[in-house]
């Protein structure tokens, strides 16, 4: 009779596949996100903490959703705004990952890729100062 | 109680629980605003920090503008201003509610909306007030300024 099991390589190889993939979200989502901003009047200089970058409105910026970020709007002849961007769980992978025992929501966790960045869409009118 | 009797309990706990806003009108406007400027300001004693504010006003912009009204820097005379007065400012506490609940660390604003036209004449009053009891980790208080800013869309788009 012969000996049709699949080697111990294989074996490991194909344990490690399955644990990565119970990460839905980070395999079939994304560890990063778009979120537009627009300003009136345009032309303001947008900065991302904590990344720093800059970006001239209107920009859409692609944000890293492991960090939280804080947006800084600023422009001559108008007052600086500041907003906080909130990272929310998104409830479709929190579902799915209950069928991984947890471990796929610890992968999606630490990626980042089990949340959302809110808003996605941000529209600020400066107010000019006095 | 049976099954199906809690599972229709807890549907109606949590949506009554989670973030919500209620519009009254008290004057309708006349017709629809598609520009306005905005200004908010708080009436004593409610507190608000210059970053709620701040941050209050641009989920406000934000949500006007997804309702078809865009909001434009201030100083300009040829389109009406919507002046807000917040009375009620509590975000709560977000651990409460989730750790506890039953109303515990609830969330409220109360707000009252007024349109005034090119010679600073009200032609529009609504009132907005808006809580949160319970959500996904307790809920975010956010959830409910932008409900806030979605009745606000509907008072200024509505026409009223």
């Amino acid at each position: 009779m012969s000996d049709s099991s699949p080697s111990r390589p294989a074996q490991i190889l194909a344990t490690l596949s399955c644990i990565a993939s119970l990460g839905c979200a980070t395999v079939f989502g994304s560890t990063s996100q778009s979120v537009s901003v627009v300003t009136d009047p345009p032309g303001a200089q947008i900065v991302d903490m904590p990344s720093g970058d800059s970006f001239v409105s209107p920009a859409d910026l692609v944000l890293s959703k492991r960090d939280t970020h804080r947006i800084v709007i600023s422009k001559d002849g108008y007052q600086t705004v500041e907003f906080g961007l909130r990272r929310e769980v998104a409830a479709r992978w929190w579902i799915l990952g209950a069928f991984t025992l947890g471990i796929g929501i610890a992968i999606d966790g630490m990626t980042g890729a089990l949340v959302d960045i809110k808003p996605a869409e941000i529209y600020v009118a400066l107010e000019p100062t006095e | 109680m049976d099954l199906r009797r809690l599972y229709l309990t807890g549907c109606v706990l949590v949506v009554s629980g989670c973030a919500s806003a209620k519009l009254t009108v008290v004057q309708a406007l006349p017709s629809p605003e598609e520009k306005v400027t905005l200004s908010i300001e708080h009436v004593p004693p409610t507190e608000i920090t210059p970053g709620q504010e701040s941050e209050f006003r641009t989920i406000l912009t934000s949500r006007l503008r997804e309702s078809g009204v865009t909001v434009v820097s201030g100083g300009r005379s040829d389109v009406h201003d919507v002046n807000g007065k917040v009375a009620k400012f509590r975000p709560g506490v977000r651990a409460l509610r989730y750790f506890i609940g039953f109303g515990a660390g609830r969330g409220s604003i109360d707000t009252t909306w007024e349109v005034r036209d090119e010679s600073d004449r009200p032609i529009g009053i609504c009132q907005i007030v808006g809580s949160i009891t319970m959500g996904v980790f307790g809920g975010n208080f956010n959830d409910v300024l932008e409900k806030v800013g979605d009745r606000l869309g509907e008072c200024l788009r509505g026409g009223m």
